[in-house]
């Protein structure tokens, strides 16, 4: 299942003490269904207040933002919620698994969020596709961190999403595990079709994906 | 050399003040927790000492002289002589009797005493106005004089100058009695002494036939009193006398004193143990924002020792303060108890330096020494991983505290821990209490460990089972329960134990108070007499009903009878391997009844009561109270014999029974069948069935005109009875309160602890889809279910604590009460927790984007 996302003329400005700050200036870009796209740039160009506001967790002063045929601006908080309950998947540089659950209650809690039937049979599939058969029942404080980044990208994974967002997915890991999450990340993107957004400061991994665009002073260049 | 090593130390020591002021206000809790258990440890200690010194200092005076001897009746003339030869001897006599104000509107239960010239052997008697005894009770304008207890003078409503009646005459009160050497801890219930002379008790006409007087005879002597002992009884082996050497009651009042304070102290020492689960926790808060500057000033150089000592001296300074604070609090506060307890204690006010220093430098400097080593018992552990962190952590962003303690320092926390012990068992005044104590604090500590397996394994199971499928609010809570650092420990620890004392005085206090309650009843007698003579019985019945016809009078014979043999063998040659036991049976006057129309709730525990007499010939059946039974290892099939008057009662015992603790009103050691005691009974006790307001002009009627019967009024009784309670009560809820106060400090800072977690896992949940209220819902169920097995467990372990207290030492039920003690755990616990869950529920503003910022 996939999904096309679509930003036009995004503005985005945060208010500080000294005045406000813009962070994305008329911003803009196409991801075709099914297709991958990486964000690089310097630290403070804005790659994840545009996460951010793919992901609906934050609002565009002006602009607007489709996904597949989803506007995000006309959805309240609940049905933000639900939507992303139902179709983005989030890997995060720091994984943020909850350390009271074990992998496999961990992998099986967007089925549970969503109220999906079978989530423990499908949580127990996806981490065997990611190769964690062996660590269900252990929690993320007695795994590796490649392990942990194997069991974010499987939680990320479990429900199917049209959109999977990544944010630094490899930036926790050493050269030789990233290298391998970075293939199992691929791998499971495209057997699921689902269209994949990353950002990252990594060239190795920006080259993997179809689309790249680099981001400066909030602005989006093309590469 | 030593300039460096001075310097050196010099720097330490202002480091770690500096260090230690940069993050105070992370150690609130560890301050408040220890001064919490602190104050109770010194309080209690302060205050078991001045017990301890007003009680046991001279036991002497307490006793009246170095052997007392009890009797019915004056000492034959050839007893004294015999006394007379080893010592000084005082007679004090005393008797029960009704006093009134001179308008003959309060009547109140009073000791009459008359003490000789001699009296006292030992100690001061202290009058007011300071005047000889004699004087103030001498006859003056036709008035004599009678000293009395300054409350008994404050019940009456009269002062001194002003008129009493006792019996058939009317004195003047001449003085108050300020502190009497052997005054009775029991006067509070049984009757305020009253001191007048010889002849005046002639002239109130108390002592008629039948008119029951107690002699006390108080010995002073040089010799050894065991010798002493031996001697008397030689010469005088046919002794009826309750005698008792001041050693003996000395040693019996320190055994019950110390089992009294060991309890208290060690409820003080469960509460020091909660607030050491707060240090714990707190110091752990503390170390966790130090672990930077430890790390950074092992990368400037700085060698392990000094870095040791640091965090040690700072760990030394906290306990300190904490034990000198809560120290001067609980002597402070143990001041304000005695000065409310009407300085019944009046010896602390004879205060030498050493006494001193016993009463108030003492406690303070153990609460100083067991803040101290509390401190260091439940934060060695946190240290010693802090100190394990490798500083190699500030290269990579951040530095981690070990996940173990090394060997060395585990060993040093067990050394410690022992010493704690030792320590603890040295200083209780029960080392057999504190033994017990600490053998059933390991036994719960496991039994609460296997809980916890049990629950976490229970929860990952019914998690695993489908349970919580499709519902992430129960895997969430259900995971909270059995995940690494699970607060379910901690919880039940610090909430639990304190809860568990909070339902056990529930427990204890409603019991009192329903017994209290249950004798108020229409059924309930509204007045009991005490002291009527057999010729008394007719005028009484018709006076008593000619005042309130509605009046029902119920009398029975009240039989004193001394054990004279237990299945044929003389009591002397039963016990004639344990000399006090043997005088105290000898001496001991057992109370006798019937069975028929006795007004108490005889509850039967053995044996069956008897449908018939015992056949012609054989000896009369009866029924024994347990305690003495058990006491002389009599049961259901032995035959005693008892000796009243002159005369001997064979009976059998039939049965055995048990009387209803505070309920019961003449408390009767044995009841025989009707008519076994028919030729031997000298005086009646009774009930009567009325209103108040009726038992009031009974009373009154029977002072004026039988005024040797003693007369005890329900309401009264209820009063002093409820007062004494209430005092008692507030106690308990005082301590019960300031242990409970420091679990919530403990719990808070378990809470704020879970608090970041809530808040973290609540905006990852919202990223991953969950709405607002699902997740308010699933912090509810994670605290409802804490709540409830913090109350499960307290209302299990309170109920197990108090039920057997209930029944053994107050003699009452308090089975059917536990609903009471779930019903205030339960309220306490959801207060505590709730309490907890609401600023993080307030401060859940779900900033999601946090989680993408950080990475």
């Amino acid at each position: 299942m996939s999904t096309s996302v679509q930003m036009s003329g995004i503005h985005l400005t945060y208010p500080t003490e000294s005045g406000s700050v813009a962070v994305l200036n008329d911003a803009s870009l196409t991801v075709p269904p099914g297709e991958s796209l990486a964000i690089t740039g310097p630290s403070g160009s804005g790659k994840t207040s545009l996460l951010l506001l793919l992901s609906g967790l934050e609002r565009p002063d002006q602009g607007e933002i489709l996904v597949g045929s989803q506007k995000l601006s006309d959805m309240d908080s609940n049905a933000l919620a639900d939507w992303r309950s139902a179709h983005l998947g989030i890997i995060f540089q720091s994984f943020h698994l909850l350390p009271g659950l074990s992998a496999l209650g961990n992998v099986s809690l967007p089925l549970e969020i969503a109220g999906q039937a079978n989530a423990r049979e499908r949580a127990l599939a996806m981490l065997e596709a990611v190769g964690l058969s062996h660590r269900l029942q252990h929690y993320p404080s007695q795994m590796s961190g490649g392990e942990q980044q194997r069991v974010a990208i499987a939680r990320a994974l479990v429900h199917q999403p049209s959109l999977l967002l990544g944010d630094e997915p490899t930036g926790n890991l050493d050269q030789q595990t990233g290298e391998k999450v970075l293939s199992l990340l691929f791998d499971l993107h495209k057997q699921s079709k689902s269209t994949l957004v990353l950002v990252t400061h990594d060239e190795r991994v920006a080259e993997r994906c179809q689309h790249r665009v680099r981001m400066d002073a909030g602005r989006l260049h093309a590469l | 050399m030593r300039s460096d090593m001075f310097t050196r130390l010099s720097w330490m020591c202002r480091f770690a003040v500096t260090d230690l002021r940069s993050r105070l206000s992370v150690l609130k809790v560890f301050l408040a927790c220890l001064i919490l258990g602190v104050t109770l440890v010194a309080a209690t200690a302060s205050l078991y000492r001045v017990v301890e010194q007003s009680l046991l200092a001279d036991t002497r005076a307490l006793l009246g002289g170095d052997v007392e001897l009890d009797a019915s009746q004056p000492l034959p003339d050839e007893v004294l002589e015999w006394i007379r030869t080893t010592g000084t001897v005082s007679l004090v006599r005393e008797l029960d009797t009704m006093v009134s104000d001179q308008a003959g509107d309060n009547f109140l239960r009073a000791a009459i005493l008359t003490p000789d010239a001699a009296y006292p052997l030992y100690g001061e008697l202290r009058l007011s106005p300071d005047q000889p005894l004699a004087e103030l009770t001498a006859q003056k304008n036709d008035l004599w004089g009678a000293v009395i207890d300054p409350v008994l003078a404050e019940r009456l409503g009269q002062n001194v100058g002003d008129e009493i009646q006792i019996g058939a005459a009317t004195f003047r009160i001449g003085g108050l009695i300020q502190a009497q050497p052997d005054r009775s801890l029991n006067a509070n219930w049984r009757g305020l002494p009253i001191m007048i002379s010889d002849e005046a008790l002639q002239a109130a006409q108390l002592i008629g036939p039948g008119a029951r007087v107690d002699y006390e005879y108080r010995v002073k002597t040089d010799r050894d009193l065991d010798l002493w002992l031996d001697e008397f009884e030689q010469a005088f082996p046919e002794t009826q006398w309750d005698t008792t050497t001041f050693a003996e009651r000395s040693e019996r009042l320190a055994e019950r004193l110390d089992q009294i304070a060991t309890a208290l102290i060690l409820i003080a020492f469960t509460t020091l143990f909660i607030g050491g689960l707060g240090v714990a926790n707190s110091i752990h808060a503390y170390l966790d924002e130090k672990l930077g500057t430890i790390a950074t000033l092992q990368t400037l150089g700085l060698r392990r020792r000094p870095l040791v000592g640091i965090y040690l001296l700072q760990i030394g300074i906290l306990g300190s303060i904490a034990g000198l604070v809560g120290g001067a609090l609980g002597v402070g506060l143990s001041t304000v108890a005695l000065s409310l307890a009407d300085n019944t204690f009046a010896a602390t006010e004879s205060s030498g330096a050493g006494q001193w220093i016993s009463v108030w430098i003492l406690p303070l400097l153990l609460s100083w020494l067991f803040a101290v080593l509390t401190a260091y018992v439940f934060a060695l552990p946190a240290l010693a991983k802090a100190l394990a962190a490798s500083p190699a952590g500030l290269f990579r962003g951040k530095v981690q505290a070990a996940s173990h303690e090394p060997r060395s320092w585990r060993l040093a926390s067990y050394g410690l821990l022992a010493v704690y012990i030792a320590t603890l068992l040295i200083w209780l005044p029960s080392s057999l209490l504190g033994f017990l104590f600490l053998l059933a604090l390991v036994v719960l500590w496991g039994l609460l460990e296997t809980l916890i397996k049990g629950l976490q394994y229970s929860a990952r199971a019914l998690e695993n089972s489908g349970f919580a499928d499709r519902n992430f609010a129960r895997r969430l809570a259900l995971a909270n329960l059995h995940r690494p650092d699970s607060p379910l420990r901690a919880t039940l620890l610090s909430l639990g134990t304190a809860l568990t004392l909070v339902v056990a005085c529930t427990l204890l206090v409603s019991t009192l108070l329903r017994a209290l309650e249950s004798t108020i009843p229409a059924e309930a007698p509204a007045l009991i007499l005490y002291e009527v003579l057999p010729d008394q019985i007719e005028p009484l019945q018709t006076g008593l009903q000619s005042l309130d016809p509605d009046a029902e009078t119920e009398l029975l014979p009240l039989v004193r009878g001394r054990l004279n043999a237990i299945n044929q063998e003389p009591i002397a040659e039963v016990l004639a391997d344990n000399s006090q036991a043997r005088r105290e049976a000898m001496g001991d006057e057992y109370k006798l009844s019937y069975l028929s129309g006795n007004p108490e709730d005889l509850e039967l525990i053995a044996g069956e009561w008897w449908t018939a007499p015992a056949p012609e010939g054989r000896p009369a059946f009866m029924a024994m109270e347990d305690r003495e039974a058990n006491q002389l290892g009599l049961t259901v099939g032995d035959q005693v014999e008892f000796q009243v008057e002159g005369q001997t009662v064979p009976a059998e015992i039939k049965a055995l029974y048990r009387q209803k603790g505070l309920q019961t009103r003449f408390w009767f050691e044995g009841v025989l069948q009707d008519g076994a005691l028919d030729e031997l009974i000298g005086r009646y006790v009774g009930v009567v069935y009325q209103s108040d307001p009726g038992a009031k002009a009974s009373q009154q009627w029977l002072a004026r005109n039988i005024p040797n019967v003693i007369t005890l009024r329900t309401a009264d009784w209820l009063e002093t009875a409820g007062d004494l309670l209430g005092k008692a009560t507030a106690g308990l809820a005082a301590v019960a309160l300031v242990s409970l106060t420091a679990s919530l400090l403990v719990l808070s800072s378990v809470v704020s602890v879970s608090r970041r977690r809530q808040l973290y896992e609540a905006n990852l949940l919202h990223i991953l889809g969950a709405r607002h209220r699902a997740i308010r819902l699933a912090m509810l169920l994670e605290t409802g279910l804490l709540t409830f097995i913090a109350t499960l467990f307290a209302t299990a372990l309170g109920a197990l604590i108090a039920l057997p207290l209930a029944a053994t030492l107050l003699k009452l039920p308090a089975g059917d009460l536990w609903w009471l003690g779930a019903l205030v755990a339960a309220a306490v616990s959801s207060l505590a927790m709730l309490g907890g869950l609401i600023p993080t529920l307030q401060a859940l503003r779900l900033n999601q984007a946090m989680l993408l910022r950080e990475g």
